[in-house]
């Protein structure tokens, strides 16, 4: 799990902040051993409107799996299937 | 000799013909270096993401093989340099592992 409260940490319910869900990797629960740089729809939810890698704390991907997340969207990007720069859609 | 993946992005402005042509050309030159063809895809014309050489859709054709590490180098080569090629790449293929996940042995109970 990316974030769990920590002793060291300020309660943030008592600041009237939220309180940070724990998110899980979506890649771990479904068991994904090789992402495919072809299958495009899934990388599209991987990067933001302007076509930036969307970070691990958005995500809440496992560091083993932002990796292969990264390979896979430069290949596509290569290749046309995803564009490098995208103007705001 | 390893699994690979080569996908090329061809002219729009060819014919079907000589697409299927020039995929002919890759999938003999593949054998005769001695590797083993294992797939042939063809995806169609497709757009691209983004304009290449003032080209906005292009076709698409990908192959996967196994090949030596040598002739994977010369390839992509002479790949690149076949006309009415956009684009070339070869990427290499994961082998699927066996899940061998080392199960923690409890530490021996100290005093």
């Amino acid at each position: 799990m990316a974030y769990s409260n920590s002793s060291h940490r300020p309660d943030r319910k008592k600041m009237g902040g939220r309180t940070p869900h724990s998110k899980v990797c979506h890649f771990c629960k479904d068991g994904v051993d090789f992402l495919d740089y072809k299958d495009v729809p899934r990388l599209r939810r991987l990067v933001n409107d302007r076509g930036k890698i969307l970070p691990r704390r958005v995500t809440g991907n496992c560091a083993r799996h932002q990796r292969m997340v990264t390979v896979s969207v430069k290949r596509a990007r290569e290749l046309a299937l995803l564009p490098f720069v995208s103007e705001r859609a | 000799m390893k699994a690979y993946e080569c996908i090329v992005i061809l002219d729009p402005k060819l014919e079907e013909v000589e697409v299927d042509k020039i995929a002919a050309k890759i999938e003999d030159m593949i054998q005769k270096g001695g590797g083993v063809l294992t797939n042939t895809n063809k995806w169609g014309k497709k757009k691209l993401a983004y304009e290449i050489d003032k080209v906005n859709e292009a076709y698409y054709v990908q192959f996967n093989f196994n090949a030596p590490f040598e002739f994977n180098k010369e390839f992509i080569k002479t790949v690149k340099f076949i006309n009415g090629m956009i684009r070339a790449m070869v990427f290499n293929t994961p082998v699927e592992k066996k899940k061998t996940r080392k199960i923690a042995t409890p530490a021996p109970a100290t005093m």
